[in-house]
């Protein structure tokens, strides 16, 4: 959003495209808990784990 | 005076509309953003993001992301470099693609496109924090990569903006002084100095506040070297987030970490941070928009499906399941509370 008002500030984009911009980066932003939670109640309701990550062993 | 109204009105609408989207299983916080929207310009407008309302939800932020690195896990962080560092590299890398393509399939000029594509190439993971801390899952594996992608986020959009500054010739107020190469050495100061913090500052402090003959000396202890850390990293052309993160896994390796933690909840949750969740609503302003449709729908798309894709596929590679891969992917996707004045002008 900062980066949006720093290139609309020096003069680089329309004062319409600017608002457009501004409207995708909320919508984006009101559709990404919905996402997060949903994603991680999938991760956290499966039980058996198939990630191949861990943590590197502690020495 | 109007900051107490606007005050009283932002927290009885957030608690509110907070409490009945819990109850429905919405995250508070998206109740939150629409408190923003509704109140706002873009609909009843009796809010407007005066300058007292600004400070406050620089304060909320900074309190948040204090108590994300208080309550994440310092080795699992490190740990999960490198899964980190995948998700954040290709959490740009392919959001710059796609929206630079939308620039182009609009006719957009070159630098136009190029400058949209660096806009949405700019994560912020506030909002993610308040979500996996609803669910307890701010330390799992998931959470701690989405934050160490944050951290590494940070510094690559120093970095990607100082490159298309110099090179695409635009000229861009800053905030630091002095050239490129003497920032990025404070930079890289910062970042060591940061050890030294966390080994020797914040134990030291907790040590002093545990002592104070005042109310809440640890607190005030740790509040000092939250927003001390956070103004040093404006000042070098950092986030100040990004210093108020580190601020707090410095106090959480410390003995006064749960008293902290006790104490700055409050603060932060009872004032600042509602106002910096509305605050983000409150930029919302549905002028001229209807016209413009197809792009907002198109953008909005991309913004989302190239973020999931690309630090999504970075989780992916880094090993973690499908699964988990979308949830870093969803926990990536965030961009309007990119509340960092200063972390592009370096």
């Amino acid at each position: 959003m900062i980066i949006a008002q720093i290139v609309y500030s020096a003069k680089l984009m329309s004062p319409v495209q600017y608002s457009a911009v501004v409207a995708a980066i909320i919508l984006a932003t009101l559709v990404a808990p919905f996402l997060l939670r949903w994603t991680m109640n999938h991760v956290t309701r499966n039980q058996k784990d198939r990630s191949k990550v861990r943590p590197m062993s502690h020495d | 005076m109007e900051l107490l109204g606007n005050l009283t009105l932002i927290l009885l609408a957030t608690t509110i509309v907070g409490h009945y989207s819990t109850r429905i299983g919405i995250p508070a916080v998206i109740g939150q953003l629409i408190v923003g929207i509704v109140l706002g310009p873009a609909m009843l407008g009796w809010l407007h993001l005066t300058h007292n309302l600004d400070s406050f939800a620089e304060i909320g932020v900074i309190v948040l992301m204090f108590i994300a690195g208080l309550e994440s896990d310092l080795q699992l962080l490190k740990r999960y470099l490198k899964p980190s560092i995948l998700v954040a590299v290709l959490g740009v890398i392919v959001p710059v693609l796609g929206t630079f393509a939308i620039g182009e399939l609009y006719h957009l000029p070159f630098n136009e496109s190029l400058f949209l594509s660096i806009i949405f190439a700019a994560t912020s993971v506030s909002i993610s924090v308040e979500v996996l801390k609803e669910m307890n899952a701010l330390s799992s594996r998931e959470g701690t990569t989405v934050l160490g992608a944050a951290v590494v986020d940070d510094v690559l959009a120093v970095i990607i903006l100082s490159v298309v500054i110099s090179t695409t010739g635009t000229s861009v107020s800053s905030g630091v002084s002095g050239n490129r190469l003497v920032t990025t050495i404070l930079q890289v100061i910062y970042f060591a100095a940061i050890y030294f913090v966390v080994r020797w500052i914040a134990p030291y402090m907790a040590k002093i506040g545990d002592r104070l003959l005042i109310p809440m000396g640890q607190a005030l202890m740790a509040m000092i070297l939250c927003f001390g850390m956070a103004y040093v990293a404006e000042l070098v052309g950092l986030s100040d987030v990004v210093g108020a993160f580190f601020a707090g896994i410095a106090v959480s390796q410390t003995p006064a970490k749960l008293t902290v933690d006790r104490h700055i909840e409050p603060v932060g949750y009872a004032v600042f941070i509602p106002v910096f969740f509305v605050s983000i609503g409150l930029n919302m302003d549905f002028d001229g928009l209807s016209k413009q449709l197809g792009f907002i729908v198109l953008l909005t798309v991309v913004a989302i499906a190239s973020k999931l894709v690309g630090a999504g596929g970075g989780a992916k590679l880094a090993g973690f399941s499908w699964g988990s891969s979308a949830a870093v992917g969803a926990g990536m996707v965030s961009r309007g509370d990119d509340y960092r004045p200063n972390r592009l002008l370096g």
